[in-house]
């Protein structure tokens, strides 16, 4: 008998799985479980993805503005990344590839357990069935953005990743032994969940969870920038019209518009303008490591200024020297006794980290469909939404009217141009340099040629100036394998079917 | 049988001889007290009997007299001639050489000479004046196939303890400690900083040590044996004359680092620093700066380390009367250790106490309580504020302090005195921070136990014990808001985490020697344990004032407030057999069995069985042998045979068989996140272990050999088997019963007296083993793979993986590597971070651009653990003076030497000497090892995150550990003054090392808890050498 009482112990700091999706109360948290692993990683490769803030904390930010040349890496910390060394064994890329992937699983094992559910009813089921596929459709748009090639490159024969839609642990072998799936086919997929979330979802929710926990409105959202990554112009009008009134500049479902300053979105996370944001609080916190504040603000206002602006952007001639975006997005700061640079002003809390991870703004939405209309020669419309992000940052003198643009061209250059300078810190730059990469008008070519941070001093910023240094990090052509991350190698030696299908070159 | 068949035996003898009795007192020679328990024969006969609690016996002798034999365990065997007396008292005399041959086996006793498992001893005398934070450091190099490393010069780092190899891959391969007959808890309790469970006991107080090896002296420890015990026993109550003993020891020391990292001063850092930026087509950043017209030059390794100062003291108290025993010590350690802010202190004090109650009732307790400090610091190898990494980083030409006497700090980093740029690692002012943040771990410790034995009937002995573990441990850490972690806002964090084991044992001991030639010995028993671990903690952040952040969290004081905590446990519970049978003292067997429930496997297979045998051959005994004349130098020889299953209780987590969903948090919302994979069907691993072995004596025992040959098979190893990471299962591991292991290797030890000469001697003690690890199973989701290591069927566990690098291209300073294939080079090309195929008859030559250096050009370069290693002990002995050299060695492995790597980084930031020997231009190539320095082409120009073979070093090194040197003063000196024993010693440790490793110490261990990732040399704090003087003074 006492071998019994000293043997049979239940764990008493967790919950058997049995019991979670009997019971409506558990499934309301395993809801909210996927989220926190969406916003922090649960379990990093080797200590060090889990307080980084990867899949859609700080990491996500900086991962994708250091692929890009808008910002520069003023310390040693993104230095693989920035300088586009990396392998499958860079911590980056290993990290951001598990970390997308347990969102995924934490979602399908939700779904799973939400299929089958009798404790709630069919359609708050499907409630919650549609926030999980929109957060599997983020995780995998991410994944296709860092490690499968763009759209626009023959979708229907290039590799995506694989698309699992069922609890791995339920078949370890028959989840290992599924193969990518073609960019075309993840992109459709990733189509069809945000279809479903938008059937499922509510319009509104309460408080701080309307901008942390899916919509109907974040759904279409989501939707209006991957068929933009598709190229499908007339879906992102589709999509866009749902939520925007373009007079308006607003949207009847969700209540979504533009907060009248254009840092209103962050002096406050939770305003009409924030779609979908990763929640964070002084006890969820990003902390020193994984915290926006503390990652882009500089040592003044007691951030560690890892990351800095590029005064090749700073000095571009489309950037309005008064434009006010230039002291709210940015800020004039230094790292110990260190030269004057820029730093990214967007995030306010580098001491407790309580900032929210901004991952679809209102504006973004705005600028896509404008983008849309222009790319299907609705130039006045396009104009509309253009200005009315940009109008409330610049001066009466430099606001673009009917008459600024020459051609369809220069007014999509400008909408291009405008999303550099809306999203400056925000992880913006990436997803637009891949997915342009394979426009025949607008594309870099590549991965754009770079700054070292200790190529420039305070004497190269002058806005307006369109001077421009000669990055000694050079450009890498589209064609290269470098513009793709390799699958991470822990998943090569344990994958044999991923095996055969690395990205080449690696 | 056997008994009904002798009882008969002794009845005829009884009824057909014409009998008379003969009574007596058997006592000692040592102290006059009876010695109960003697065996007394009639020497040719099966006629005997044991001596009573009173040392007196009665035993019917054949009228014709004869002779009597008296044995006792630890006494020397006597014979006396019955002759005409009627009673006969016996001195009996202890056999110093037989007494030390007594060994603890577990659950019990037993001879040396009837041991048939592998077992080694070594007494706590031998370490215990050696100045360590804890004794297990000392460990190193003293028992065959017990290899110890010790992984940094930290104090509180627990070394490594590996018997007969790695014995688990993703569980704990650290062997079972037992106090007492305590199982006790080990590793590190803090969350902060390393502690050393095993430091909370004071070296002073511990008798000896037994180190189980084998299957056969493990088994009786079942599952928890996998790895091998260590059976320490503290002190007990002496008899000696009879008076109540006093000691007192104790030793001052000062200790300074073994070796410092080679790092360049301020000229060589700015001519290097802008050798980079001018490679990179930056502008120059690196400028000297000079302070009240002195160049600054500044040692940033002085804010780092210092010369420690140590002191121990011990006081015991102990004695023994007929019915009493009893051992009272005290304990005093405080250790300043040779790295900043790095300290332990240590108060323990010890109760041992034994009482015959009746002539069959005894009872005791054995109690040690410990307060031990550990003071640390953030030692991290790759953290801002880690203590090395920062001192290495650090600018040389940016002072400490400014001219002001202030630190040297802006914002939140060492001031870049007049340099262009920040050091591209932001650090923060080591000195500041050292100076201003607070680490500590504080244990409070209850080790104890309570027994109970009773001999029930003749020859039976019931014993129990209740043992109680209680580990109190509490963590504290102030960070400071100015400089380094604690940035921007200060911080704080405390925590409680007791982890309290209770055991309970239940044994009885049959024990009889039959008809003279059959001794008998048999144990059995159930014992049940249940430990658990809990913690709460508080974590707070924007300190009002940092008056408050010292000792503990005050309320009020923070703004931000955080919560953490845990509860979890585990449950044994156990039955346990073992008998032993020796025939004439010739033919020895042993065979034991343990069944073993553990909480943390499924219900329904958490029970195991583990059996095992030996059998043993004292070959010495036999006649043929004695009589061959050639043998006449063999004293002793005993072949020895063994073979086991015991399974393997170290198991990384409680539940991991369970299926569980765990607490989260998403901003200001509760969630439960799916937590880990069950496994319904977990259940044990089984470890069969073999050994084949041999005791030597030779020349009458001045020469002993104890030799081994080991083999363990691991089979249905409960791994954690790794998950493609695209499946998002958690952990990205399912515990499984899969995998195989094998380790196997020889031990040799050697002891002798070299030369005896009229006071001069020389012993000589040497040990010697080999292991060969192979991991011979995994899952078939295949390879373990770490970031510079693999675990590989076919191979050593955690087996370094990674390029062959072939030196710099001396046309163009590119580093070249072999591809996979083991015939094309490759040169990375540094301006343009692609690769191109190498032409050594065109050098300059780069042609077109080819794939880069991938997982396939990977090849395996080497073991991570030693495959051997030993120690060697000399002594010398002259009139009061004795002399210890005590050295030792290991060696097979490879070492991963990442600090090198670091020290050529080509960042913005110090680096090590080695760089000044790089490649300048086609006629200036340097070494031909260390390529082109480029600014910001790190992870081209060294491969960082990736082994290869330009920083991976031999890990072969012998070390000169120990000298000690005494006296001791005559005892006609010392009985004026009524004193039994003074000595004076002075000794060095960590006196010399012999080794090709370039690295700080080819100990060093970044990860020393793991069996995958062992072998990484990262930043590591350098091991201390330390001068202590000391005495020993009893009366």
């Amino acid at each position: 008998m006492a071998s019994c009482s000293v043997t049979d112990l239940q764990p008493k700091d967790n919950l058997a799985s049995s019991i979670i999706f009997s019971d409506s109360a558990n499934i309301e948290l395993a809801v909210v479980g996927v989220y926190h692993s969406t916003q922090t990683q649960l379990f990093g490769y080797n200590g060090a993805g889990d307080s980084r803030g990867y899949p859609f904390g700080a990491a996500h930010v900086e991962q994708a503005e250091m692929r890009g040349e808008d910002c520069v890496n003023t310390q040693g910390f993104f230095t693989i990344v920035y300088a586009n060394t990396q392998t499958s064994s860079s911590p980056n890329c290993v990290n951001q590839w598990a970390g997308l992937f347990e969102v995924i699983n934490q979602a399908n094992t939700a779904i799973d357990g939400l299929s089958s559910t009798k404790a709630i009813s069919a359609s708050r089921a499907a409630g919650f069935i549609g926030e999980m596929k929109f957060l599997r459709a983020m995780a995998y748009h991410d994944l296709l953005i860092f490690y499968a090639r763009p759209y626009g490159d023959n979708p229907t024969s290039n590799l995506g990743v694989p698309y699992r839609v069922t609890p791995s642990q339920k078949s370890v072998d028959g989840a290992t032994g599924l193969s990518r799936n073609t960019v075309d086919d993840c992109y459709n997929k990733i189509i069809a969940d945000l279809d479903f979330a938008e059937a499922n979802l509510p319009a509104t929710r309460s408080s701080q969870l309307q901008v942390t926990r899916a919509t109907k409105g974040a759904a279409i959202a989501l939707k209006t920038r991957v068929y933009q990554h598709m190229n499908n112009w007339a879906k992102v009008i589709t999509e866009a019209s749902k939520i925007v009134t373009i007079a308006s500049a607003s949207s009847p479902i969700g209540g979504y518009t533009l907060n009248a300053a254009p840092d209103g979105a962050f002096t406050n996370p939770t305003t009409v303008e924030s779609v979908f944001s990763m929640e964070y609080s002084s006890v969820d916190q990003g902390s020193v490591n994984g915290g926006l504040g503390s990652c882009f603000l500089p040592n003044g206002p007691g951030g560690r200024g890892l990351i800095g602006v590029s005064p090749n952007l700073y000095n571009k001639s489309f950037w309005a020297t008064t434009d006010l975006r230039r002291s709210l997005y940015i800020v004039n700061g230094t790292i110990g006794a260190g030269k004057l640079v820029y730093y990214i002003n967007k995030y306010k809390d580098p001491k407790t980290n309580t900032d929210y991870t901004p991952l679809i703004r209102y504006s973004e939405v705005l600028l896509n469909y404008s983008e849309a209309l222009a790319r299907t020669n609705d130039l006045s419309n396009s104009l509309l939404l253009l200005n009315a992000v940009r109008n409330r940052a610049v001066a009466v003198v430099d606001r673009y009217n009917g008459t600024t643009f020459a051609s369809q061209n220069s007014q999509i250059q400008a909408i291009l141009n405008e999303r550099r300078i809306e999203f400056i810190g925000e992880g913006r730059r990436w997803p637009d340099i891949h997915r342009l990469s394979t426009d025949p008008t607008y594309t870099t070519g590549g991965i754009p040629n770079k700054l070292l941070y200790s190529q420039y001093d305070a004497s190269s910023f002058q806005a307006g100036s369109d001077m421009t240094t000669a990055g000694s990090i050079t450009s890498i052509p589209y064609s290269d394998f470098r513009f793709l991350y390799p699958i991470s190698n822990v998943e090569i030696a344990n994958n044999p079917t991923l095996a055969s299908q690395q990205n080449p070159g690696y | 049988m056997l008994k009904v068949f002798c009882a008969l035996m002794l009845m005829t003898s009884i009824s057909w001889a014409q009998t008379r009795t003969v009574s007596g007192k058997v006592t000692s020679s040592d102290d006059g007290a009876a010695v109960p328990g003697v065996n007394i024969i009639v020497k040719g006969t099966t006629n005997g009997t044991t001596t009573d609690a009173n040392g007196s016996f009665n035993l019917s002798v054949p009228n014709d007299g004869g002779t009597l034999v008296f044995t006792f365990i630890g006494m020397a065997t006597q014979e006396v001639a019955i002759g005409e007396r009627t009673i006969i008292d016996v001195q009996m005399t202890t056999d110093s050489k037989q007494l030390s041959e007594v060994v603890v086996v577990g659950y019990g006793t037993q001879e040396r000479k009837d041991l048939t498992g592998s077992l080694a001893s070594v007494k706590g005398s031998d370490i215990s004046n050696l100045a360590s934070p804890s004794f297990d450091q000392q460990l190193a190099g003293r028992a065959a196939g017990v290899n110890v490393s010790i992984p940094s010069g930290l104090i509180g780092q627990a070394p490594v303890i590996r018997i007969r190899g790695v014995n688990s891959i993703s569980n704990g391969a650290d062997p079972l400690i037992v106090v007492d007959n305590m199982p006790i808890t080990t590793g590190s309790n803090s969350a902060i900083i390393s502690n050393n469970a095993l430091a909370d006991i004071n070296p002073n107080d511990i008798e000896s040590f037994e180190v189980l090896k084998d299957g056969s002296a493990t088994a009786i420890y079942g599952s928890r044996g996998a790895n091998g015990v260590i059976l320490i026993t503290t002190k007990k109550g002496h008899k000696g004359s009879g008076k109540t003993n006093v000691s007192y020891d104790n030793y001052f020391g000062w200790a300074n680092t073994f070796k410092q990292y080679n790092v360049l001063n301020a000229d060589q850092f700015v001519q290097i620093q802008n050798e980079k930026f001018a490679n990179a087509g930056a502008p120059l950043q690196a400028v000297s700066m000079k302070i009240n017209g002195q160049p600054v030059n500044t040692d940033w390794q002085k804010q780092v380390f210092r010369t420690g100062f140590i002191q121990n003291h011990a006081v015991s108290i102990n004695g023994a009367t007929d019915k009493t025993s009893y051992f009272f010590s005290l304990g005093w350690t405080d250790q300043k250790g040779a790295t900043v802010s790095n300290a332990l202190q240590r108060y323990t004090f010890r109760a041992n106490f034994d009482h015959k109650a009746t002539n069959w009732l005894s009872f005791g307790t054995d109690i040690g309580l410990t307060r031990t400090k550990t003071i640390g610091l953030n030692a991290g190898s790759n953290a801002l504020s880690g203590n090395i990494f920062n001192a290495l980083n650090e600018f040389p030409n940016v002072p400490v302090y400014n001219a002001n006497g202030a630190y040297n700090i802006s914002g939140n980093l060492t001031g870049s005195g007049a340099n262009l740029a920040n050091n591209d690692f932001a650090l923060p002012n080591i000195g500041y921070v050292l100076a201003h943040n607070v680490n500590n771990s504080t244990a409070y410790r209850l080790i104890g136990n309570t027994h109970v034995e009773a001999t029930v009937l003749k020859d039976f002995k019931i014993r129990t014990q209740i043992g109680v573990d209680a580990l109190l441990n509490d963590d504290f850490f102030y960070r400071d808001p100015k400089q380094g972690d604690g940035y921007p806002s200060g911080s704080i964090f405390q925590q409680y985490s007791p982890t309290i084991r209770w055991n309970w044992q239940n044994t009885i001991n049959y024990s009889k020697i039959l008809a003279e030639d059959h001794k008998i010995n048999i144990t059995g028993g159930f014992e049940y344990q249940k430990a658990t671990f809990s913690n709460y903690s508080a974590f707070g952040q924007q300190l009002s004032n940092s008056y408050f952040g010292q000792n503990n969290i005050i309320g009020g004081t923070l703004l931000t407030q955080q919560i953490g905590g845990d509860y979890q446990e585990n449950g044994f519970s156990s039955y346990f057999g073992r008998a032993n049978y020796s025939y004439k003292d010739k033919y020895l067997l042993q065979g034991t069995f343990r069944s073993d429930a553990l909480s943390s496997l499924a219900p329904n297979v958490r029970t195991g069985f583990f059996p095992g045998a030996s059998l043993g051959w004292r070959i010495s005994n036999e006649e043929f042998f004695k009589s061959a004349r050639f043998l006449n130098s063999v004293s002793a020889l005993k072949l020895r045979a063994s073979y086991a299953q015991v399974g393997n209780s170290f198991i990384s987590s409680n539940y991991p068989y369970a299926d569980t969903f765990t607490g989260v948090t998403y901003g200001i919302q509760n969630g439960l996140s799916y937590g880990n994979t069950g496994n319904i069907n977990l259940k044990w691993e089984t470890s069969k272990k073999l050994d084949f072995g041999f005791d030597l004596g030779l020349l009458n025992d001045k020469i002993t050999v104890t030799a081994d040959y080991y083999q363990n098979k691991i089979d249905g190893l409960i791994l954690n088997s790794p998950t493609a990471p695209s499946l998002g299962i958690p952990g990205n591991a399912i515990t499984k019963n899969i995998g195989q292991m094998e380790n196997s290797g020889f031990e040799l030890r050697v002891a002798t007296t070299a030369v005896q000469r009229g006071e001069f001697t020389w012993n000589v003690d040497v040990n010697f083993a080999t292991n060969h690890n192979k991991v011979t199973g995994l899952d078939k989701s295949g390879d373990i793979l770490k970031t510079y290591q693999v675990t590989r069927v076919g191979e050593s566990i955690g087996s370094f993986l990674g390029y062959i690098y072939e030196g710099v291209n001396k046309a163009n300073g590119n580093p070249l590597y072999l591809r996979g294939d083991g015939k094309t080079i490759v040169q990375g090309n540094i301006s343009d971070q692609s690769y191109y195929n190498y032409d050594r008859a065109n050098p300059s030559t780069l042609g077109t651009s080819v794939a880069p250096l991938s997982n396939a050009d990977k090849v395996i370069l080497g073991k991570s653990t030693p495959t051997w290693f030993g120690g060697l002990n000399n002594t010398f002995a002259y009139k009061g003076f004795d002399l210890t050299i005590f050295t030792r060695f290991s060696g097979g492995n490879k070492i991963m030497n990442l600090s090198r790597q670091g020290l050529l980084s080509q960042n913005f930031t110090n680096n090590g000497t080695e760089i000044l020997n790089r490649w300048k231009s086609s006629t200036d190539v340097g070494n031909g090892s260390v390529p082109k320095l480029v600014y910001n082409r790190d992870p081209f120009i060294n491969l960082t995150n990736n082994t290869t073979t330009r920083f991976l070093e031999k890990g072969d090194f012998f070390r000169i550990q120990n000298i000690v040197f005494g006296y001791t003063l005559p005892k006609a000196v010392l009985e004026k003054a009524k004193i039994n024993k003074l000595r004076f010693f002075a000794q060095l440790q960590n006196v010399l090392l012999i080794t090709n490793y370039k690295g700080i110490d080819p100990e060093s261990n970044l990860n020393p808890g793991s069996n995958t990732q062992s072998g990484l040399d990262s930043n590591v704090n350098p091991q201390q050498r330390t001068l202590t003087l000391g005495l020993n003074l009893g009366f």
